[in-house]
């Protein structure tokens, strides 16, 4: 005893060192049932509470369930049947949860022994059928040998015979397929039966269940404690049968046998017996010992049948004290049907009460579910709304994007056709003051001059000279003016307003700002007319764009910008000689995109040459 | 020599001119025993148009016109120029001898001018002198034509080239050396913008000019005396 308390405290010791996990809670509740055994309550008392909190932390129903089932054993031996059969009831929750029928199962079996213990039969019977029905389902026939065994019981005390009868069968059934060498299921079975027919009135069969089964081999050795009830029973069913021959040598056996292992509820009985055979007997004398006797027993152990029995005994034989006796007996009766209802009503209120626990657990769980599940759909919903948004911001910056380049592009169409306005004028007024030149003033000072020239007029040989010089002085002028007529005309077709002009007016410009000089290198054969404007519109944004990139980064002192046709390709350079940038550092900036964008939409190809020695170099090749 | 009298009129509008004219003309009578001139003056296309109408119709005669080309339009628009008199004078009165005298000096409006009225002299006005208009005067009384220098240094650069160009061609050249655009030439010329288009591509042949650009073939049609 000593060794196996230490050895346990050792385990204990050992468990501790484990995480905190499922597995240790489980040892823990093994442990502490070990100290149940061992008697020791105060050690079971508190491995079994950190086992079930431990159990609980982990939410490893099996265990908790466990322990509750260490608790109503616990309690089942502490006789307070109340709380045992809270805890069996606990238990079975448990176990159900963690979908382990056949413990399920004891634990009904357990609460259906204390509802039979305070008959509630009808209550019993449910909860044993209950079992029943799990232990079929799993063919543990131990189980439902002890089962039907309990039913049979059951039914013997509501004096239905019959029933007992037929379940002690079923029982038997079950028994004979468990039945092994050295046990005493056998001889039992027949004490029970044997106690059935004696219940019925038919003592002789009784009898010889009771004789059939002592006369099984060693049994005296095998089991005394059944032994000494065989023999009780058998003797008292003599004398219940009017035959008192050797009954009083076999109670008076049987009590020895239990004298000698301390079986109290054995003695309360067997006195009883012997109170009615000495009362049969007509020993007034030796009946009221024997029953003040089993009384004294009766109550020692709480076994209210034996307690009523020998007070109602007690009343007959004691007729001096009858009237006390028999109001004890119907006082007693009264508390024991009292607590018997209210011990009923616990079972009720502790199933009412788990089941509203069970409830407002599933309503908790529901809730945490239901709150799980509107969390994710709002945040399923936010995510949407963040998306569509996104989307939305994207879609917008993308129209303003493009309405942006259409604006650009509108605002160079109408750039260039003021151009074209203003140009028209010019050469409108060129042509104004060419014609002017030439048929006002020329014609006059050709008039002036030949008028003059025809003049009579009579002078020095000097003077005439100076006066023909004059003459043909304004033969030039007239000459000088001629020209300059002309050429206010001829310019028209260099000074058309042409692509060209704007870049070199951009260029102009930006290169004050930039301090950069610049080149505008066109190629041979570029006819700008028969160009797309939309071309012209989108090569004018990229220079640009270009230039402004120079100015703000490159530090470039000269800009190269050059058009040339190459294989029915418009090949565009903008070439500067800056410090250039890193193409993979810089990720291509908004500048760089939209350039590469506007390329990509004309279907040209666009390409960066970027050092640090060589500048940067933006190629862009256009169809023709 | 015979006392000869001259009928002129001399189309002019500027008095100014009118006059220096008028003083040749005076040189000469004054110069040339038994020749004198009756010299009539107008100053715009309907005053000019209404005489030569009148002389017409009386038979009277009008030896010599000296014709401006630059002149106000008539009021009733149908005749524009001293081209379109010049073509009336050529019709009407045929004998008459015709003298363009112009500050036009551009290839284009001589050869033209050549076409239409073919006439027996030709001065640009800033070529001559008062000697050289004298010497204009007496050339064409006597032995026509005369031209002045200008024109003849035209008329020879015509000769000696090969192109042929028809008046079309020219009037297109000289359209867009004035910068005439494209899509306006077809109110100008007989043809839609695809038949503008293929005798621009058979001018650039025959120029030899590669390319798309109008600006070069204009260059070498100027310098070969086409404009």
């Amino acid at each position: 005893m000593r060794f196996r308390q230490e050895a346990l405290a050792k385990a204990y010791a050992l468990n501790q060192k484990l995480g905190e996990d499922s597995l240790k809670a489980r040892s823990l509740s093994t442990i502490a049932y070990r100290y149940l055994k061992l008697n020791d309550y105060a050690s079971f008392k508190r491995i079994n509470q950190e086992a079930y909190t431990l159990a609980r932390k982990v939410k490893d129903s099996f265990t908790m369930g466990d322990t509750y089932w260490n608790y109503a054993n616990f309690f089942k031996s502490q006789h307070v049947y109340d709380s045992a059969y809270y805890y069996y009831y606990n238990a079975n929750v448990f176990f159900e949860a963690a979908e382990k029928p056949f413990l399920s199962a004891k634990m009904l079996y357990g609460m259906s022994f204390i509802k039979g213990r305070f008959r509630d039969y009808y209550g019993s019977e449910q909860l044993i059928v209950q079992a029943i029905d799990k232990y079929k389902s799993l063919g543990k026939n131990k189980s439902l040998y002890a089962s039907y065994d309990h039913l049979s019981t059951l039914n013997l005390d509501i004096k239905n015979y019959d029933k007992a009868l037929e379940y002690h069968k079923e029982a038997q059934r079950y028994r004979s397929q468990i039945e092994g060498k050295g046990d005493t299921f056998k001889e039992g079975a027949l004490n029970n039966l044997g106690l059935i027919y004696s219940a019925k009135g038919d003592y002789q069969r009784a009898i010889s269940e009771f004789s059939e089964a002592l006369k099984s081999k060693d049994l005296e050795q095998r089991n005394a404690l059944l032994f000494a009830r065989l023999l009780d029973n058998k003797s008292y069913a003599h004398l219940l049968s009017g035959d008192t021959l050797g009954v009083n040598k076999g109670l008076n056996e049987a009590l020895s046998i239990r004298h000698s292992l301390g079986n109290k509820s054995g003695i309360s009985v067997n006195t009883l017996h012997l109170a009615q055979y000495y009362k049969i007997a007509k020993d007034t004398k030796a009946a009221i010992d024997y029953a003040l006797l089993a009384k004294r027993y009766a109550n020692e152990i709480k076994n209210n049948r034996d307690y009523l029995t020998s007070l109602q005994l007690l009343s007959h034989l004691d007729t001096a004290n009858s009237k006390q006796y028999l109001d004890t007996y119907i006082a007693f009766n009264d508390s024991l049907i009292d607590s018997e209802r209210s011990i009923q009503n616990k079972f009720t209120r502790i199933a009412y009460e788990t089941g509203e626990y069970i409830e407002a657990n599933k309503k908790l769980s529901r809730d945490k579910n239901n709150i799980l599940f509107i969390g994710l759909a709002i945040l399923t919903i936010m995510s949407l709304l963040y998306y569509a948004n996104m989307q939305r911001v994207q879609n917008q910056k993308l129209e303003m994007q493009t309405a942006r380049q259409k604006a650009n592009e509108r605002i160079y169409l109408l750039t260039l056709k003021q151009q074209a306005k203003m140009e028209e004028g010019r050469i409108r007024e060129r042509n104004r003051i060419s014609e002017e030149l030439h048929d006002g003033i020329l014609g006059k000072l050709f008039g002036t001059r030949v008028g003059l020239g025809f003049l009579e007029v009579s002078g020095e040989q000097q003077t005439m000279v100076q006066r023909k010089a004059f003459l043909n002085e304004l033969q030039e002028i007239e000459k000088e003016v001629r020209t300059i007529s002309h050429d206010l005309k001829n310019n028209v077709v260099s000074s058309e307003i042409s692509f060209i002009n704007l870049i070199n007016k951009m260029l102009k410009a930006n290169s004050q700002i930039g301090n950069y000089r610049y080149e505008v290198n066109v190629g041979d054969h570029i006819s700008w007319d028969k160009i797309d404007q939309l071309y012209k519109v989108n090569i004018y944004r990229i220079i640009q764009e270009a230039l402004q990139n120079t100015i703000k980064y490159a530090q470039a002192t000269k800009v190269i910008i050059e058009f040339a046709i190459v294989n029915r390709f418009l090949v565009v350079t903008i070439a500067d000689n800056g410090v250039g940038f890193n193409k993979k550092k810089n990720k291509k900036g908004i500048g760089l995109k939209n350039m590469q964008s506007r390329v990509t939409n004309l279907n040209g190809t666009f390409s960066i040459q970027s050092s640090k020695e060589s500048g940067t170099k933006i190629t862009l090749r256009l169809p023709l | 020599m015979k006392p000869k009298r001259y009928h002129v009129l001399i189309i002019d509008d500027h008095p100014l001119i009118s006059e220096a004219y008028k003083s040749a003309f005076n040189k000469i009578s004054n110069t040339q025993e038994g020749v004198s001139f009756a010299i009539d003056v107008a100053h715009n296309c309907d005053m000019a148009f209404d005489k030569i109408k009148l002389i017409a119709e009386h038979k009277q005669p009008l030896d010599y016109v000296f014709l401006d080309i630059r002149l106000p339009p008539s009021t009733d628009a149908k005749i524009l120029s001293g081209e379109d008199l010049g073509l009336k004078i050529r019709q009407l009165l045929p004998k008459a001898r015709i003298v363009v005298s112009t500050t036009f000096n551009d290839n284009y409006r001589i050869h033209s001018i050549f076409k239409s009225i073919d006439p027996d002299g030709f001065l640009i006005k800033n070529d001559i002198t008062p000697e050289d208009l004298v010497d204009a005067i007496q050339t064409v009384l006597t032995d026509p034509p005369y031209y002045s220098k200008t024109v003849t240094k035209l008329l020879r650069k015509e000769v000696s080239n090969d192109f042929l160009l028809d008046n079309i061609d020219r009037q297109l050249i000289y359209e867009l050396s004035i910068g005439t655009k494209m899509k306006n030439l077809p109110e100008i010329l007989p043809l839609s913008i695809a038949g503008i288009e293929k005798r621009k591509r058979h001018l650039k042949q025959i120029f030899n000019v590669i390319g798309e650009d109008d600006k070069e073939l204009i260059q070498i049609a100027k310098d070969k005396g086409f404009v």
